[in-house]
């Protein structure tokens, strides 16, 4: 293993208690494991001239331009360095689930993740929002570009419990309607809700021309159901208790959590986004890279 | 020859039964399971839909998998315990699998209406090589015990099972005819008893191999011994297969001497003796002119021709005169038929020269009959100087002081009369004397102590008599009240040869005082004379094998006329001749019935023997040392009829004689039927015998069921792993199993 990949192991992430300083430690270790960031094109400086088109707003019509070339651009590089991203975060009592021999629960992780994030995107000048949902909006950071506004991310991501039922669609809707500037929309969530309503409340945030990323976090043991002896299930977010015979269930379990995955992978794909699925085992930069190389490919966006 | 042969139509059994203790091993999956579903660990779970989405889809199916992988055990289990347990089963008594060995109980009738002779055997040696054959034909394996139905000899033959067949064949050869009456009930009661043995083997028979004589199997005149019989086959029949063989005649003639008698238990020098004899014709015609003759000491002496009508008593009747004291022979035969055992009955008839009776005198007297015993010892004894007296009666008189010096048992009987007290040795005395067949007549008198005889010979517990003495009644100097017999209808022996003879004056003599007596209630004394107040004059009474009379008035003038009246001689003789039949009253029994012989003090110090009809000798001596105290010896080994001599080993006595005869209860040959015994018995028809013996041999060697079931408990253990890995693939292999283990053991017939 790489030196910097220690940084990023979940193992030892666990044991760092401060946020800034994990995500910090991921971020450089991720920088320094010869990744590009996918967020430079991104930057303040960058500027162009786009065609118009039906329905754009005529007051960015760069009318120097029309005069010299009798042809309508709009001046966008003003709006576009102003780079937001939001990072929707799923808080439900789900996310809370920890199986045994796992150093993070999918919160932990989720959270490591979303503090990484936000210090990669703050670190550039943009501007980062957070946002913790369970079934309905726990937090909602705006987005600014303020290095205190990273610390004050950081503190609600650490005073945030999982609790709570998780309602994703009805969120969604709400966010979709309450962000009006087209931002980054970087949803971590375990998706383990209405997954139909989900996938709608996903179109939602495209029909406002958000850029969705989704970054599906799951226990491993919720894939691999590694249990042997019978087992008293207890449900979170009130679902009832369930006795089972985990050797003779697995299959049918296994297909089930399977056609999951592979629903929400497809609606993801449906509707162009960009969709990761990490395991809390995994390295955090497994994690990063599976979502930011999606990332990298849709630069030119 | 009628079988009859119980047994189910279809049987299932088990070979070693115990070893279906394993079947609760098939307990041990599904407690497994059990404690399986309790121990479970708890955990939060996230994923919950899914899990409750594959539990709903696929529950029934794992529902269905489990159960079937549990069936697979517990089946596995079940069918190894049935199997190590030998299993076996027949139908309509064709064994599909006859490696399963059989416990058998032979029950061979012994009883002497088995000796009835047929054609070319006896019903017993018939009886007898069909057990043989039995045994012959059995499998290696099969166990055996035997019973004899007798009833004096040991019946249980073979107590322990035995398989080794030699052995068994030999006990059969040496069974022998007894002359005894067959106990079924007790033979019966002893095959039940072993039926718990051997329970290694499941299969059990009752073999009952008998004439099924109708006395023996179904006791007329006892109710509850034939229901006891029957309860015991129904018993029988629920515990083992009970098979009833039928040896018996069809036709049963049979003439049987039933009984031989005579009035008096001994007879007197040229005095004639009335034998009679009673004679029975148990066939269905009647048999004229039937020879009978009479031997004494084995000669023919005399003989007469009876006529015999069917099923009816006859009675016959000679008479006798004997010129030698001792004991004799006597005999009577019938012509021989096919049971020739009962046509001959043997009695002893002592004979005594003389009856030696000590008078006991109470009140001494210088006067011409004055002593309380003199007109006793005329009346016994009347000699006159010119002309002696014959007669066979030899009183000898002693005075009450001399009665606890004198040696009793020297004398046949004793007379008491008018003796004021007793003392509590003289009271024990008496009572040996008495207990060991003394006789005793004890009369009272003016001098009569009441109080005293109350105390001890009339005591209630230790004394000789139970009763009890009150006041005198009437005046014997004034005369006042004149009492007369009340003969009883001359019921009584003693009195009976007053009936009819007014003449002896019985009911005219005059008695002028007596005692009152009490008897308390449920004693065994039984008035023999009362007096015309209704109270009694003579009681009689037992003790051990002796008689007690108690006269209670006095034997001489001075309280009635009685003495000089012409009743008296004969009614005192009658008296003393009854009172002393003590010592002869057991010199016959019955076949199997012990001998009681009493023995002298200075018999003693000799070496006995009694030589049986067969000449077989059985020494005694350490009999009589065992009973020494009682002085008497108990000989049991009556089993044959005839004459049992006891030799006492000494010059100076003289042997004794006792005749032993057969039961009457065997003569009677009526068959039983199966109107007498439940119809259920009988469910075998003739020739069931053949298919009971003829098992082929080649069954022997087949494949057991146990074989078959243990190939299944492996298939199934394959099928199991298959299940768990594969469980379509083991579903389909178990119903594969099941089919072909189904189809082997059909085939297997």
């Amino acid at each position: 293993m790489d030196d910097y990949r220690k940084y990023l192991d979940p193992q030892t992430l666990a044991k760092v208690q401060n946020l800034d300083l994990a995500a910090r430690q991921i971020v450089e270790g991720y920088v320094a494991g010869a990744h590009k960031s996918p967020f430079h094109g991104f930057s303040a400086e960058f500027a162009q001239h786009r065609e118009y088109a039906s329905g754009d707003d005529l007051r960015y019509v760069d009318w120097k331009v029309y005069a010299k070339s009798d042809r309508y651009y709009l001046k966008q590089y003003e709006a576009e360095t102003n780079f937001t991203c939001y990072l929707l975060l799923d808080c439900s009592e789900s996310m809370r689930y920890r199986s045994e021999g796992t150093a993070l629960s999918k919160w932990e992780y989720a959270r490591l993740v979303a503090a990484a994030l936000a210090y990669v995107v703050i670190k550039q000048q943009d501007a980062a929002g957070l946002c913790t949902v369970n079934d309905r909006v726990v937090d909602f950071l705006r987005p600014a570009s303020q290095p205190t506004h990273l610390k004050q991310i950081y503190y609600t991501l650490e005073h945030t419990e999982a609790a709570g039922e998780s309602g994703l669609g009805k969120v969604f809707h709400e966010l979709a309607e309450r962000i009006n500037r087209r931002s980054l929309i970087i949803i971590i969530s375990d998706l383990f809700d209405d997954l139909d309503a989900v996938m709608l409340g996903l179109k939602h945030f495209r029909h406002r021309k958000h850029d969705v990323s989704l970054l599906q976090v799951i226990d491993p043991a919720e894939q691999d159901f590694p249990f042997q002896e019978p087992v008293l299930f207890r449900g979170l977010e009130n679902l009832p208790e369930q006795m089972a015979e985990p050797r003779s269930l697995k299959k049918a379990y296994q297909a089930e959590f399977e056609k999951f995955l592979k629903a929400a992978q497809r609606g993801c794909r449906d509707l162009n986004m960009d969709y990761g699925l990490v395991r809390t085992d995994q390295s955090l930069d497994m994690a990063l890279s599976t979502f930011l190389s999606h990332r990298q490919s849709r630069v030119g966006f | 020859m009628n079988v009859f042969f119980f047994q189910p139509l279809f049987a299932f059994g088990f070979a070693s039964p115990w070893l279906l203790m394993g079947l609760l091993a098939a307990g041990i999956p599904i407690l497994i399971h059990l404690l399986h579903k309790r121990k479970f660990i708890e955990t939060e779970w996230a994923a919950m839909k899914f899990l409750m989405a594959a539990t709903r889809k696929y529950s029934r199916r794992v529902r269905f998998e489990q159960l079937l992988i549990l069936l697979v055990r517990c089946l596995i289990l079940l069918l190894l315990a049935v199997a190590f347990s030998r299993p076996y089963w027949s139908l309509q008594g064709a064994f599909f699998e006859t490696a399963a060995p059989v416990h058998r109980i032979l029950v061979v009738d012994t009883s002497f209406s088995m000796r009835w002779q047929g054609d070319e055997e006896t019903l017993f040696e018939e009886a007898r090589e069909i057990a043989r054959s039995i045994v012959a034909s059995s499998r290696q394996g099969d166990a055996f015990q035997l019973i004899q139905i007798s009833s004096a000899s040991p019946q249980k033959l073979i107590t322990r099972p035995s398989r080794q067949q030699a052995y068994i064949l030999e006990e059969i050869s040496k069974l022998q005819p007894t002359q005894e009456f067959g106990n079924a009930g007790q033979a019966l009661q002893a095959a039940l008893e072993f039926l718990g043995q051997a329970q290694e083997l499941a299969q059990k028979e009752v073999i009952v191999i008998s004439d099924f004589q109708a006395e023996s199997w179904a006791p007329q005149q006892a109710e509850q011994g034939k229901s006891r019989i029957l309860s015991l086959m129904e018993a029988l029949s629920k515990k083992a297969t009970l098979i009833l063989k039928d040896v018996g005649v069809a036709e049963e003639s049979n003439l049987a001497i039933v009984d031989f008698n005579s009035k008096s238990v001994f007879a007197t020098l040229n005095q004639p003796v009335r034998l009679s004899v009673t004679l029975h014709n148990y066939g269905l015609l009647n048999q004229d002119a039937v020879n009978l003759q009479l031997y004494v000491d084995q000669q023919l002496v005399n003989q007469k021709q009876v006529d015999l009508p069917a099923n009816a008593d006859t009675q016959a009747e000679f008479t006798h005169q004997f010129t030698r004291v001792g004991d004799h022979r006597l005999e009577v035969r019938l012509a021989d038929d096919r049971l020739p055992l009962d046509n001959h009955r043997w009695k002893v008839m002592p004979v005594k020269k003389e009856i030696n009776v000590l008078l006991v005198n109470g009140r001494r007297s210088t006067e011409a009959m004055g002593r309380a015993t003199d007109f006793l010892e005329l009346a016994l004894s009347p000699s006159l100087q010119e002309q002696p007296w014959q007669g066979i009666i030899k009183p000898h008189v002693i005075n009450e002081g001399e009665l606890a010096t004198t040696e009793l048992s020297l004398y046949d009987a004793v007379v008491i009369c008018d003796v004021a007290l007793f003392t509590d040795h003289e009271r024990d005395l008496l009572k040996r004397y008495v207990s060991r067949g003394g006789g005793l007549i004890v009369s009272l008198g003016e001098q009569v102590n009441v109080k005293n005889y109350n105390q001890t010979i009339l005591q209630p517990e230790q004394g000789l008599l139970a009763l009890k003495l009150l006041d005198r009644r009437g005046d014997a100097r004034k005369h006042t009240t004149l009492f007369e017999f009340d003969p009883l209808q001359y019921q009584h022996p003693v009195i009976e040869i007053f009936k009819g003879n007014p003449d002896a004056g019985l009911e005219t003599t005059h008695i002028y005082e007596y005692f009152q007596t009490e008897h308390p209630p449920d004693t065994n004394t039984r008035p023999v004379l009362n007096y015309d107040t209704n109270d009694p004059a003579i009681i009689e009474g037992t003790l051990g094998r002796g008689k007690v009379v108690l006269i209670t008035t006095s034997l001489d003038r001075l309280w009635g006329t009685w003495a000089i009246w012409p009743s008296f001689p004969p009614m005192v003789n009658e008296l003393v001749l009854y009172v002393a039949t003590g010592k002869w009253g057991s010199r016959a029994v019955r076949v199997g019935q012990p001998l009681e012989i009493m023995t002298r003090e200075n018999q003693l110090t000799l070496t006995p023997q009694m030589i049986a009809p067969d000449q077989e000798k059985y020494p005694l001596r350490s009999v009589l040392d065992s009973s020494n105290e009682s002085r008497t010896i108990t000989f049991s080994q009556t089993l044959l009829s005839g004459f049992y001599e006891l030799d006492w080993g000494s010059a100076a006595t003289e042997n004794t004689l006792y005749a032993v005869n057969v039961s009457p209860q065997e003569s009677n040959l009526t068959h039983i039927g199966p109107q007498l015994i439940p119809a259920q018995y009988f469910r075998r028809p003739e020739g069931t015998e053949s298919q009971q013996m003829e098992v082929p041999e080649d069954r022997t060697t087949q494949a057991g069921l146990a074989e078959n079931l243990l190939l299944t408990v492996l298939a199934l253990i394959v099928v199991e792993q298959l299940l768990l890995w594969r469980f379509s693939a083991g579903a389909l292999t178990f119903l594969v199993v099941m089919l072909i283990s189904s189809l082997s053991l059909f085939f297997l017939r």
